[in-house]
């Protein structure tokens, strides 16, 4: 059962996030229940602490107290690291990149309309249960976690092309489908977090052979399914071309 | 002959000192210094080698235009130089001094001791660059001599480096053109003269160039502040303007009211109001919520940026909560990556019907985190292809932003991008690491 926790102090705005969640719930059946509705932020953080798990928290960003919604949010974070955090604004002040990369907020919902409220809502929901519904220990494998300072994301392995080392130092950039990501590390650290999917191919870089779209020899190049191209060296060509056609005949 | 030896030995002395800073293009020209270095070398007359001083600090100078910063370049340059200089003649001296090599060797066979102590000078070269080069990537050279008495010693080290240099270029050439003792013994006067001049020249060339930057670089911040005080002073005129129509509605409704007018009342409330509220809400530009940046330059080149934005009618959308006055990287390289940033998401976005850009600057315990995000309108390419220089999807003289910017990040152990194409919106972001290793 996923718990619902709503944080605003306007009563009547307040009543109608509930009602729409509710109506939302016993209509697409989501195990989900109102945990708590509060329009004091220090509620909310008493209510974290308890223990209850998992929880999603809907939270009024302007709220007339001494914490903010995204101050609230940062503590929230602490007690609660797993925890689902939507935010609910008024006007788009903030941006939502603000969100996105600060208390890593699934999303933020603007106060115009209640069409728009009701459909963000559901769509919010939903994600929940989908991202609940998937067996854990397969969502653990499938994830890989990277550290920049002390932002800490994840990104699903299957979106990985290859892992290079950038500039003289600690650095690593991933390649994924549709972005690059530059984090500390070293190829040799993150070798041991890496499964069988991923094959050093060259001194500096580690490939996702699932993600190969073809090898060309001469060239010693790898052309990845995202277009991007990366290198094998002498030394790896053996290992990383067994591994590729082992994928084939596994897929076979 | 000598010539050929000489740029291989430097050659591999640049390639490992300076590998950890400077990419292809700029090793060329590095490379190509070096040229016309060991050309002049050669072509020299013995009378002229005391000019040869004048050809070594010109060339630091040109190399200032690879590298920032000109002591470090000066530096590097000089140690390059003296390696060379002294690889070459410790190595000499061992090799023709070796007993068992030399005794009972026929003159003929002297060709093969010289190539055997070339390899040598060239593996010596290797090995001590190779070292160094990994030392020096270690330190942080810009932080360091931003205080003067490095500066200061990283001066007297380097004219000594010089006057090492042209005292064995001296003794070699001289000794091997047979020039007489008393003119020996008139370099020494030289030797003083030259130390003077060189230290003298070095330090007041280094501070004037550095100096004629940073005054360049405030020239630009107060322009780019002078806007944004301009728009400051606008905003104040157009609340000044709203203090009064908000009186005259006032007075309005209160009309309506004691005429107990309802109906009036809605009227005037559906067709006037609501339009002045929303028009007034597009027209209060969202610029000054850059007051949070308390960096000056960095406050002078986004509120610039997103100006230009604002002319160009893009809605821009600006999150900056926490107050910014720290960040561990050189201010400079930052206003830079910002600019390339902000201007790429600008000519991104233009095409948008709706342009939009998203900017927000995030401070969490250790770091600082740069946002800049802009919908955009298909084709605009992989990201991968947009790193590589020269890729542009607006004619051929642009698209060296995004290059530059990954040059500069690569410099720093500690600031990373992140690029993301998402289906409405491509974000870039940088992220500092304040606790990062160059503290």
């Amino acid at each position: 059962m996923i718990n619902i926790v709503v944080c605003e102090d306007n009563d009547v705005q307040r009543q109608s996030i509930v009602k729409i969640l509710k109506e939302i719930i016993s209509v697409h059946n989501f195990k989900m229940n109102i945990a708590l509705e509060a329009s004091d932020p220090y509620e909310v953080i008493e209510y974290s602490k308890r223990g209850n798990r998992p929880n999603i928290y809907l939270l009024d960003v302007n709220l007339k107290s001494v914490i903010n919604g995204i101050n609230l949010a940062d503590r929230l974070r602490e007690e609660d690291i797993l925890s689902f955090i939507i935010f609910i604004t008024s006007h788009e002040d903030m941006s939502y990149l603000t969100f996105k990369y600060k208390v890593e907020a699934m999303d933020y919902i603007i106060k115009d309309n209640y069409t728009n409220i009701k459909n963000k809502l559901y769509e919010c929901l939903n994600t929940v249960n989908k991202r609940m519904s998937i067996d854990k220990e397969e969502c653990s494998k499938d994830v890989f976690t990277i550290n920049t300072g002390d932002v800490i994301r994840t990104i699903n392995c299957e979106d990985i092309m290859f892992f290079e080392t950038v500039g003289g130092g600690h650095k690593l950039r991933v390649h994924c489908l549709n972005s690059q990501i530059e984090f500390s590390g070293t190829l040799k650290e993150i070798n041991e977090s890496l499964d069988y999917r991923f094959c050093k191919s060259h001194k500096s870089y580690i490939v996702n052979i699932v993600n190969i779209d073809f090898i060309d020899k001469k060239t010693k190049t790898i052309h990845m399914n995202n277009g991007e191209q990366c290198y094998v060296s002498r030394n790896y060509i053996k290992e990383v071309i067994k591994a590729f056609t082992d994928k084939y005949e596994k897929l076979i | 002959m000598i010539f050929y030896k000489a740029f291989l030995w430097e050659f591999i002395l640049i390639s490992n000192i300076y590998n950890f800073r400077i990419n292809i293009v700029n090793k060329k020209f590095i490379l190509g210094v070096f040229f016309i270095l060991t050309l002049s070398l050669k072509t020299l007359d013995y009378k002229y080698f005391f000019v040869l001083p004048m050809v070594l600090i010109a060339i630091q100078v040109l190399l200032f235009k690879v590298n920032n910063n000109v002591i470090e370049n000066i530096l590097l340059v000089s140690i390059i130089i003296a390696l060379f200089g002294v690889n070459k003649f410790i190595v000499s001296k061992i090799v023709w001094n070796i007993p068992s090599l030399i005794d009972g060797l026929p003159k003929s066979h002297y060709k093969y001791i010289i190539i055997f102590r070339d390899i040598l000078v060239a593996i010596v070269c290797f090995i001590e660059s190779k070292f160094l080069g990994n030392k020096i990537n270690k330190i942080s050279l810009t932080e360091r001599f931003k205080k003067n008495h490095y500066k200061f010693l990283g001066t007297i080290i380097v004219a000594i480096l010089n006057i090492g240099i042209v005292l064995y270029i001296n003794s070699t050439i001289g000794s091997r053109l047979g020039i007489k003792k008393c003119i020996k013994i008139m370099s020494t006067d030289i030797f003083m003269f030259y130390l003077l001049f060189n230290f003298l020249l070095l330090y007041f060339l280094s501070d004037l160039l550095v100096k004629r930057i940073q005054y360049k670089q405030k020239i630009k911040n107060l322009s780019s502040l002078n806007e944004y005080t301009k728009t400051i002073e606008n905003l104040y005129t157009d609340i000044n303007k709203m203090k009064h129509d908000y009186s005259n509605i006032i007075l309005t409704i209160s009309g309506y009211l004691d005429s107990s007018d309802l109906d009036g009342l809605k009227r005037y409330f559906n067709s006037n109001i609501l339009k002045y509220n929303n028009s007034f809400n597009k027209k209060i530009n969202r610029l000054p919520l850059l007051y949070s940046i308390k960096l000056l330059e960095l406050k002078g080149i986004v509120s610039s940026k997103l100006l230009r934005a604002y002319y160009k009618n893009i809605d821009i959308n600006i999150s900056i909560i926490e107050e910014i006055d720290f960040i561990n990287m050189d201010i400079m390289d930052l206003c830079r990556i910002i600019g390339i940033l902000l201007d790429n998401a600008i000519e991104a976005c233009e095409k948008h019907s709706k342009p939009k850009i998203n900017f927000s600057i995030i401070k969490n315990r250790t770091s600082i985190l740069l946002c800049v995000g802009n919908n955009y309108v298909e084709p605009i390419g992989n990201i991968h292809e947009m790193f590589k220089s020269g890729f542009s999807t607006k004619g051929s003289n642009r698209g060296v932003g995004l290059y530059i910017l990954e040059e500069i990040v690569s410099r720093y152990n500690n600031v990373f991008i992140e690029t993301r194409k998402e289906k409405d919106e491509f974000v870039q972001v940088i992220i500092v690491d304040n606790e990062g290793a160059d503290l």
